[in-house]
């Protein structure tokens, strides 16, 4: 029973991180390959954007005023925060995946493990929010 | 090769100017190069079997001309999107468990988010010259521990029976069921929280670390240590790659071509892997990564100075 359910679990957060992780990366590919060759407009034009990369991050975004946090989700209008996208859906692979594992364990009533799981991805989702240690 | 130093050299010419003197003409010249460089550094990780993401770091913020910040943030994405391709053959074959992942992703994934939170709060000088220091000590300690072995199955202690840390997977390379257990279980948690913080503070892959953890101190078998050890580094840099997204050390322009780069050398690694010598390619990387150790601590220098 234990070692089924742990197929299970394993099983299914390799199918989800196989299909999310292919999904990000076709994301990025194309989104960045709009950004680069100029199809998307971006937020900072890239001929500018070589003067700011040697910047300190918060250098780069008192001088750019670009977004941190959630807010560039109110750019996606732009080919910088369209290929972030693929980027932040590769971040959430490991978040998805681990949070349908949880609910095999639950369902199986292996609650230890489903407890590490939850704190697994409490830890995760902390992160993802930017509550503590992003900006707001 | 020849790609790699033509990007070294032209690298190399630039790394002098500052980032105001860099003309707008030839600002598409350094995705080309990170793409380039990314690509020989995925197949070399492969081949040598180091891994891309602690190469990635201290080569490309020793000879570009991008900030540490986003150097880090794309190391981070870079091991990140490396260990998630692998991560699902890995575990459909059996070489990657999950159960003997999550305690220390956990633990370590914690540290990983302190260790970048931390990492982008210091200053830079501080941050490059620890940077080549970590990246020269992972050399050495990488050249010295050689390939690592399998061991005799241990007795699992305490904690490890516990977390029930046991299982068992089929080699088909020895036509066999492998049994595993793992002990010195409390000693391998402080091993990954100690990881984690690197890996966050760097924006390194913890690989080079992973296996030995897993393999030496814990006692699992060496291709369950390798598949597992992917499947760590995929959750621990997940906790730590956020924090750089939240900042905006994440730029595309960075970790679009480092990721398709990496990927696609690792795709002709994997090919090249049967003919290539890998203690030769092993020892040319770590000779890299001294180089580039050693870049690394003088910028960090200059910037005290």
């Amino acid at each position: 029973m234990d070692l089924e359910t742990t197929c299970k679990a394993q099983m299914s957060y390799a199918t989800w991180t196989d299909a999310l992780g292919r999904l990000a990366l076709l994301f990025l590919s194309i989104a960045f390959g709009l950004y680069v060759f100029g199809v998307s407009e971006s937020f900072i034009p890239l001929s500018e954007l070589s003067k700011h990369w040697g910047l300190q991050v918060n250098e780069y975004i008192a001088l750019t005023k670009a977004p941190t946090g959630w807010q560039w989700v109110g750019f996606l209008g732009k080919g910088d925060y369209q290929s972030l996208v693929g980027i932040v859906l590769l971040a959430l692979t490991s978040v998805l995946a681990l949070l349908r594992a949880t609910v095999i364990f639950l369902n199986a009533g292996q609650y230890q493990r489903a407890g590490l799981a939850i704190a697994q991805s409490l830890v995760l989702i902390t992160a993802t929010s930017g509550f503590i240690g992003g900006t707001h | 090769m020849i790609s790699f130093f033509l990007a070294i050299i032209l690298s190399a010419f630039a790394t002098n100017a500052t980032a105001a003197d860099t003309q707008p003409i030839v600002w598409w010249l350094w995705p080309i190069c990170l793409l380039l460089v990314s690509f020989v550094i995925g197949i070399a990780a492969v081949v040598s079997g180091v891994g891309g993401g602690v190469l990635f770091v201290p080569i490309v913020s020793a000879f570009f001309p991008f900030h540490l910040d986003f150097v880090r943030g794309a190391g981070l994405m870079l091991a990140l999107s490396g260990a998630l391709s692998a991560a699902p053959t890995l575990m459909r074959a059996g070489f990657s468990s999950l159960k003997l992942a999550m305690p220390f992703a956990l633990i370590g994934s914690i540290t990983s988010f302190a260790g970048a939170f931390l990492g982008l709060a210091l200053p830079t000088a501080v941050m490059q010259t620890s940077l080549g220091l970590a990246t020269m000590l992972i050399g050495l300690l990488i050249w010295s521990a050689g390939e690592t072995r399998a061991g005799v199955t241990p007795i699992s202690d305490r904690l490890a029976s516990s977390l029930q840390l046991h299982g068992i997977y089929y080699d088909p390379s020895v036509r066999s069921f492998v049994p595993w257990r793992v002990h010195r279980t409390t000693e391998g948690l402080l091993a990954f929280a100690g990881i984690g913080a690197l890996a966050g503070m760097f924006g390194l892959g913890a690989g080079w670390a992973n296996v030995p953890a897993l393999n030496l101190l814990m006692g699992a078998p060496l291709k369950l240590s390798v598949g597992t050890s992917g499947l760590i580094l995929s959750i621990v840099d997940t906790s730590a790659a956020w924090i750089y997204i939240h900042r905006g050390a994440v730029l595309p322009i960075i970790v679009a071509p480092a990721i398709i780069g990496a990927m696609l050398g690792a795709k002709i690694g994997a090919r090249l892997l049967r003919g290539a010598s890998s203690s030769v390619v092993r020892r040319a990387v770590i000779v890299l990564m001294l180089v580039a150790g050693c870049r690394s601590l003088f910028r960090g220098i200059e910037a005290w100075t």
